[in-house]
């Protein structure tokens, strides 16, 4: 009864299969790991748009079976807004890497979770411009090498999950993809939450951030990134100085916030009734 | 039962990394994409916990679960039904 | 049923916007735009549409390409500078051929300049402000009541040949008050076309007009929309560089074959004209009266009010100018479309420019004493 494909290849265009991804890059495992919490959270998968920006964590929708719009570079999450607010009935994922998110389209990001829209933010997290061949990142660690910062990074990286959370987003959470387990279920969360809600996966970028990092192998980066992972109960506990180089993984953020296209919802039926505008380009009547 | 898909494995051996109970081992020989491919040496270890099945990235691992356990009980959080039969 | 106001004419622009079925907007303050946004955050949600302000026009762009998609109308409104941060995502809705409305009250240019006074500064970046080769659609609207009807207008185009269109209008025109007569018979809306969906279904399918039907996500139809070079089934093909021609060619050509259908253009005493004046906008409103004015000196003037600068009415221009020993261009910038229109009759007529820039329309007078400077040349 053993099934040849994996379960996960009936939700993908099979046909663009096998992907661009280089070998050992955390996108694939992302998309199986969302693959599996969709699963879990028993969404319905006809239902699902899928919104990304530029970058290889933004091909991700190109491979999966739903509407997906692969936009430009940053402004996934205002895309999203208009598509969830224009029909409030689909669930919108947004893909996006850490370039993506952080940097140019940091300003989206803080706003979207600000006005708390009911979207899915997967941010897949790997502290490196891969796409481009390996620039320094805004998330970046400090004192890493990449072609952009020959003598090492200067800049102190942002951290994504507490700025969303600060930001006002109903949901968020940072896990690396050593934590699959966790990473699954805390999609599966941000899935359920009536809200913006975010998820940062520190992801193996082993072609670019590897290569000149010294941990050329998949294996390796992953093992170092295990042994860095601290769980935010624990971290909460330790000091500044035994912090340093770590990654802390855990929810920063789950409450209950008013999300917005409810409540833009309820001004159109204060004002006109029980008026569904969803689809209306394709009425000649208004 | 765990079958690898050797079309789409392009050999990064996370499994090996991932799998709690090394069932994994990379076989000497080179095929001919030049991946060392991964096989299942401890078939008997495996506790179809399904880590691997996720954590691949090419989607190129297939366990075969006896059922979709995760679909019995909602406030079930754990992930490996074999971990919590003791505990019930 | 017909009626009248005394409005202003951005207020009529968000009017005209919610007759032709727009229910979504995004937009960023930014004067002298700011009350289109203003009156539909007021009405949307009457017709139970949404308003949302963005954080910035590049996000208020970003969220009307995605309202789109999801299978409502959309538009926003913004001014020059406005337009200049849009132009990324402006290119992105020409490749993937989603339509939109972006109205632009042009003001004072270059960088912030004159936020409160009309120009015409931006004509050539509607038409090239983007990466790339493409073909936008512009309406320019010269009177109050005319901003109504090209709103819709503007909405109509964009839904039968799938492409953003431009409104490009400036802060005379958007700030001014006067009488609307609004005839509902007049108003005609084009519905968005619905594909069918089947197995050997192509979202970006090659056709002969060069228009497909697009679908709304949530359909079920499964489509990758994409601003990468994509093949007929939108999947990306980046290598090819058939594939490439084949799509841009189709892009641009779906516009420029249809460009005599699009574009239109308001005439008056041309057929015996010895000079014609050609314009687009508010400072048509001068043209006309200084064009009364001199014929009753017994000159023979006549005038062109372009409707539509882009795509640029060729046909239309060359057949009325045809008799004409000058054709003057005059427009509120240092010259834009005089040099398109230099372009197409350079060879058979002398084309003068009279540009003013400031922030003030050009007056009859100072029209007219551009006339006979002209013609005394």
């Amino acid at each position: 009864m053993a099934e040849k494909n994996s379960k996960y290849l009936s939700y993908m265009r099979e046909e663009r299969l096998p992907h661009i991804f280089c070998p050992g890059c955390s996108n694939g495992s992302v998309m199986s790991a969302f693959l599996e919490a969709m699963e879990k959270a028993e969404m319905d998968f006809d239902n699902i748009a899928m919104v990304s920006g530029i970058g290889c964590s933004s091909r991700i929708p190109g491979y999966i079976k739903c509407d997906s719009l692969h936009t430009t570079h940053g402004r996934a999450l205002t895309f999203a807004t208009g598509l969830k607010i224009a029909n409030k009935g689909l669930d919108v994922v947004v893909f996006s890497g850490d370039g993506d998110a952080a940097s140019i389209g940091g300003n989206h990001l803080i706003h979207a979770a600000r006005r708390n829209l009911d979207l899915t933010v997967i941010c897949i997290n790997n502290n490196i411009y891969g796409m481009t061949g390996g620039q320094v990142s805004p998330t970046s660690p400090k004192g890493i090498v990449a072609t952009t910062a020959p003598y090492g990074n200067y800049d102190t990286p942002f951290n994504l999950a507490e700025v969303v959370a600060a930001a006002g987003a109903s949901y968020s959470a940072r896990w690396t993809i050593t934590e699959m387990e966790n990473l699954v279920l805390s999609i599966k969360a941000a899935l359920k939450t009536p809200g913006f809600s975010f998820v940062e996966v520190v992801s193996l970028c082993p072609t670019y951030f590897g290569r000149k990092n010294k941990l050329r192998t998949p294996t390796a980066m992953a093992a170092v990134m295990r042994a860095n992972t601290v769980f935010k109960s624990a971290a909460d506990r330790m000091s500044e100085k035994e912090l340093k180089d770590k990654i802390v993984v855990g929810e920063f953020a789950n409450k209950h916030r008013d999300e917005l296209s409810d409540v833009l919802e309820k001004f159109s039926v204060e004002n006109s009734g029980d008026k569904t505008v969803v689809n209306s380009a394709y009425e000649t009547e208004f | 039962m765990i079958i690898i898909d050797e079309d789409l494995c392009k050999g990064c051996h996370l499994c090996l990394f991932m799998c709690y109970k090394n069932v994994y081992a990379i076989s000497s020989e080179i095929n001919k994409k030049g991946v060392q491919l991964p096989f299942v040496k401890f078939e008997e270890r495996c506790t179809k916990c399904g880590t691997c099945e996720i954590a691949c990235p090419d989607q190129a691992i297939v366990v075969d679960l006896p059922e979709n356990w995760w679909m019995k009980d909602d406030n079930d959080i754990n992930f490996n039904p074999n971990f919590t039969k003791g505990k019930k | 049923m017909a009626e009248e106001f005394f409005i202003q004419g951005n207020e009529a622009c968000a009017k005209g916007a919610i007759a032709a079925g727009c229910r979504f907007f995004a937009g960023y303050p930014i004067t002298p735009s700011t009350e289109i946004a203003e009156t539909l955050a007021k009405d949307l949600p009457k017709v139970g549409g949404s308003f949302v302000q963005m954080e910035d026009e590049i996000a208020s762009m970003g969220a009307i390409i995605g309202a789109s998609w999801g299978g409502t109308k959309a538009m926003t409104a913004t001014s020059g500078p406005g337009l200049s941060l849009m132009q990324e995502n402006i290119g992105y809705a020409f490749m993937t051929e989603t339509p939109l409305v972006i109205v632009d009250v042009q003001r004072g240019s270059p960088s912030t300049a004159q936020p409160t006074m009309g120009a015409q500064g931006d004509m050539m970046q509607a038409r090239w402000g983007s990466h790339g080769d493409y073909e936008p659609i512009a309406l320019s609207p010269s009177s109050v009541e005319e901003f109504f009807y090209f709103t819709i207008k503007a909405f109509n185009l964009a839904e039968e040949y799938r492409v953003p269109v431009f409104l490009m209008t400036d802060e005379t025109m958007g700030h001014m008050r006067e009488k609307m007569h609004i005839d509902e018979s007049k108003i005609n809306i084009v519905p968005r076309k619905r594909p069918e969906l089947t197995d050997d279904y192509l979202p970006y399918k090659y056709v002969e007009d060069g228009t497909t039907p697009m679908p709304a996500f949530g359909d079920g139809f499964n489509i990758h929309v994409t601003g990468l070079t994509h093949d007929e089934r939108g999947y990306p093909d980046t290598n090819d560089p058939d594939a490439h021609d084949r799509l841009v060619q189709r892009l641009c050509n779906k516009v420029l074959n249809n460009r005599d259908k699009i574009s239109s253009v308001f005439s008056q005493f041309c057929d015996d004209a010895d000079t014609i004046i050609i314009s687009y906008g508010s400072p048509t409103r001068a043209v006309i009266e200084a064009v009364l004015k001199i014929r009753k000196e017994g000159k023979k003037v006549g005038y062109i009010k372009i409707d539509t600068p882009w795509p640029f009415p060729e046909k239309q221009i060359l057949e009325l100018t045809e008799g004409a020993k000058h054709v003057i261009v005059v427009e509120m910038n240092l010259g834009q479309m005089y040099y398109e229109v230099d372009r197409l009759l350079k060879l058979q007529t002398r084309v003068h420019f009279m540009g003013k820039i400031g922030g003030l329309l050009p007056t009859p007078d100072e029209i007219i004493s551009g006339i006979k400077r002209a013609e005394g040349e």
